[in-house]
């Protein structure tokens, strides 16, 4: 079992670091941004899949660590390094920091916070000149793709070894706790707020590492396109249908979504989004676990309460 | 030496009173029985105490500790551990994996760990199930299960609320049992059952909660013999046409029935 | 004095085209626990069918609002019943993400029929006004401010009264309850999506007669309707229509106080400040 496990990493790691080598722009183009998004889906899986809070705000992060490192480095002329560890640990702040009360909003009303969250941090950055305004910053040109190739790809490496040592440890085993029954947690004596808004700042700052080198690979910042409420449903598809909880579901997820994506762009813009569309469909009717995710047996995966019947039997 | 003192408590529910003015104390080392016909809000008080809800009006005290305020599982911390009447496990957890969570997080570590958790999983009688993931866990495994991840806190107090219902006869044999040598271990327990039987094989004293209020106190044979306690649990005219009242009467005698 | 009053009174009439909008919304999420993020889609589609029924056949969208409505009860009904249902038993976040696809499939689909170019309802009221002790009042909107106090009245009575209603009622209760007695539930779920797709419909044509609409602006409508049916209570008969004017209202006053860029900062302020402090909203029962 943990052989195996090493072999696919392995060969994973070993694909993944050859493939400039026999490739053209394209490809190097389309892997920096399947790395990108593996990365901002395992971010989501820290806090959707283990803890069990649906985040649809958590393109928030990716948006303020572009947004932040931009502005630090434009209007202050930092070094791209400080700019982005600034703003990544800002985030990183930020997250813990309004985790603490939207935290305590359960099933839809805590998604429909981060969602919120997510809108009304756009609405500041375009009311406030330093980051950008509604204009959108542009940055100095500097690297070249195959840098930044490596780059996401490290960071979607960092993010899958970071939920790895999550998921075996005790840190993991209280945020599944969490997920299961928050009020039991409290009552083995979990600080459940704590575990909770930490887990949320694990989170945001790998979203905002991703939107730092995202910003300066991009040269240019606009508001509204790195807070798209879409970015996150994408992290959250891509972690679906991977299997959330998993180390490595989120990343088999933005690899069957980003190669997809790029088969039906090859038709049209509007076929590829209709594509995804229906595919988000089908995941939810016919995959709800995920291709990694645990089958469920017996009573499991009923929701309680007003909900517990099923339509089907 | 009192362990818990509970002051004049009460609690509202919207505009409804579960609880009216409580106030009782738990000396340290004894087993107090709960009793009360459904919806006297026994459950409500365990609660209450546990720190899953804050109570209306008045005060609980943890030895010289003021609990009111306090979040659940700082109190949990203190060393006051509980069982829920419907069944909260870690689902997603393995059973092993649900006692050594609880463990781990009031300070077991390392080897000490292993053998406490392996020890709770032996006492409560769950061996041949580690590995099974919570949710695959039948009902009686799960209020076992409870039991060890309470007393993995290593608690001073437990707060048992309905442990033992749904157990077959054997099986409740050994509960009692099992109770009995926590309770030779120096645990305080305020223990809730319906089933008369363990109430009075287990407990030094017995409280009564009818419609919120505490109506009766006493030791158990003193409290199966009191006529108010008979007419909560049974009703008026029961306790005057029939004059008797079971000790070994099973539970879910409704108010009023 | 006079020109605050008019920017007031602009407010309370938006809180119309909010309030419908919220009243569908509120209506799915109040009782089947649904939120459907297709909503502001759903909308925007049935100012379309206004529109082609306009231009084709010269239907004034007043006369069509019965026929889109039945269009979308029938739409909503099928939906709910043959894929809705199938997972609304299930995780919360599957439905969020099924209504989520079902999203983008609708506006991707609105973009191939109709291309993403602004579109508008061309009526020859649909820019005048009713001029009363010299106040505007903007005529679709005045129209639809009285179409959501009729609406609120008419469900609210349905809901009360009615046999169907009672059983939407009741399901929204518990489905265990409503299945001892006696009630179908997936077919009290389809009812009632449907019933608010007619009305989300309704909402649609009267945004698509007051506002230049394109298919992306379904996004901020289910928004709005989220604003709206927080700061109301989720599954109030009267929420709607209160939470439509306190957003209208502040909306308005906001925009032209801090100045319209910051009308997103105040909507979306508010939804987080009203989920943290009283997620019940104003009019919605204490947690308990």
């Amino acid at each position: 079992m943990k052989n195996r496990h090493l072999v696919f990493t392995g060969l994973v790691l070993l694909i993944a670091l050859l493939l400039p080598l026999l490739t053209n722009d394209y490809i190097i183009q389309v892997g920096t941004e399947i790395a990108m998004y593996a990365a901002l889906a395992a971010g989501w899986n820290l806090i959707g899949g283990i803890t069990g809070y649906p985040s649809f705000g958590n393109v928030t992060f990716f948006g303020l660590g572009a947004i932040l490192a931009g502005a630090f480095s434009v209007n202050w002329h930092w070094q791209y390094g400080l700019a982005g560890i600034v703003a990544v640990l800002i985030a990183g702040a930020f997250g813990f920091l309004l985790g603490l009360p939207i935290l305590r909003l359960k099933g839809h009303y805590f998604s429909i916070a981060t969602l919120a969250l997510a809108q009304a941090t756009l609405a500041v950055v375009t009311n406030v000149q330093f980051l950008g305004g509604g204009r959108g910053t542009s940055l100095p040109l500097i690297g070249s793709p195959l840098i930044f190739y490596y780059i996401m790809f490290g960071i979607a490496a960092l993010s899958a070894l970071v939920t790895y040592l999550i998921v075996h440890s005790q840190y993991g085993n209280t945020l599944l706790a969490i997920k299961s029954d928050e009020q039991a947690a409290q009552s083995v004596g979990i600080n459940t707020v704590l575990a909770k808004s930490t887990a949320f700042a694990l989170s945001a700052l790998l979203g905002a590492m991703v939107g730092v080198v995202y910003a300066i690979w991009q040269s240019y910042i606009d508001p509204p396109t790195v807070f798209e409420p879409g970015i996150t449903v994408l992290m959250l598809v891509m972690t679906l249908i991977g299997g959330a909880g998993t180390v490595a579901g989120p990343i088999l997820g933005a690899v069957i979504i980003g190669l997809l994506t790029q088969l039906a762009m090859a038709f049209s813009q509007n076929a590829s989004s209709l594509i995804l569309g229906l595919g988000i469909i089908v995941v939810v009717l016919f995959l709800p676990q995920g291709i990694l995710g645990r089958q469920r047996s017996g009573k499991g995966g009923k929701r309680k309460g007003k909900h517990s019947f099923s339509l089907r039997g | 030496m009192s362990i818990l003192q509970i002051k004049n408590l009460s609690k509202d529910f919207g505009g409804l009173r579960v609880l009216e003015n409580i106030s009782f104390s738990l000396d340290e080392g004894s087993v107090v029985g709960l009793i009360g016909p459904n919806g006297a809000g026994k459950s409500t008080l365990v609660n209450l105490i546990g720190g899953g809800d804050q109570p209306t009006r008045g005060e609980i005290y943890f030895g010289s500790r003021r609990l009111n305020g306090l979040p659940a599982w700082r109190i949990a911390r203190l060393g006051l551990a509980r069982t829920f009447q419907i069944t909260r496990i870690f689902s997603d957890l393995t059973l092993d994996d649900n006692v050594r969570l609880a463990a781990w997080t009031n300070g077991w570590r390392g080897k000490n760990l292993e053998t406490e958790v392996a020890r709770l999983i032996a006492l409560t009688e769950l061996s041949d199930k580690t590995g099974v993931l919570g949710r695959d866990l039948t009902l009686s495994d799960q209020k076992r299960l409870q039991l060890a991840r309470a007393l993995a806190l290593k608690p001073k107090l437990l707060l048992l609320d309905e442990v033992m219902a749904g157990l077959n006869p054997s099986e409740l044999d050994r509960a009692i049992q099992l109770l009995a040598k926590l309770r030779n271990e120096g645990i305080t327990m305020l223990v809730i059952e319906h089933l008369m039987r363990v109430i009075m094989s287990i407990s030094d004293r017995v409280l009564v909660l009818h419609q919120g209020t505490l109506i009766a106190d006493g030791p158990p044979a003193e409290i199966v013999a009191s006529s108010q306690v008979q007419e909560a649990y049974l009703g008026r005219r029961y306790v005057k046409n029939r004059g008797g009242f079971q000790p070994d009467e099973p539970s879910e005698v409704k108010e009023g029935t | 004095m006079h020109l605050w009053l008019q920017i007031i009174l602009n407010g309370i009439l938006q809180g119309g085209i909010l309030g419908i909008s919220a009243l569908a919304f509120s209506l799915q999420w109040g009782v089947m626990n649904l939120i459907n993020l297709a909503h502001g889609s759903f909308q925007i589609l049935a100012a379309y069918v206004a529109m082609v029924l306009l231009q084709r056949l010269g239907l004034d969208p007043f006369l069509a609002m019965p026929l889109v409505f039945l269009i979308f009860l029938a739409g909503g009904y099928l939906l709910q019943f043959g894929i809705i249902n199938r997972v609304i038993s299930g995780n919360l976040f599957m439905t969020l993400l099924l209504t989520y696809g079902l999203d983008f499939v609708l506006a991707n689909f609105m973009i191939l029929l109709f291309t993403a170019d602004y579109k508008s309802v061309n009526t020859p009221y649909a820019n005048s006004s009713w001029h009363l002790l010299g106040f505007q009042f903007p005529i679709v909107r005045t129209l639809a401010l009285i179409f959501l106090v009729i609406l609120s009245l008419l469900l609210w009575l349905f809901l009360e009264y009615s046999r169907t209603g009672r059983a939407i009622r009741a399901t929204s209760m518990g489905t265990e309850p409503a299945r001892l007695m006696g009630l179908k539930i997936p077919k009290v779920y389809a009812l009632t999506f449907g019933l608010s797709s007619g009305l989300a419909a309704i909402g649609g044509i009267f945004f698509g007669l007051s506002n230049a609409f394109s298919p992306a602006a379904g996004g901020p409508l289910t928004v709005g309707a989220f604003v709206v049916t927080i700061l109301g209570g989720v599954g109030t008969s009267w929420g709607p229509l209160v939470g439509g004017l306190i957003l209208g209202v502040l909306d308005a006053v906001g925009s032209v106080i801090l100045g319209p860029t910051y009308v997103n900062i105040i909507t979306f302020g508010l939804l987080l400040i009203i989920l943290i402090l009283r997620p019940t909203g104003v009019l919605g029962r204490a947690a308990t």
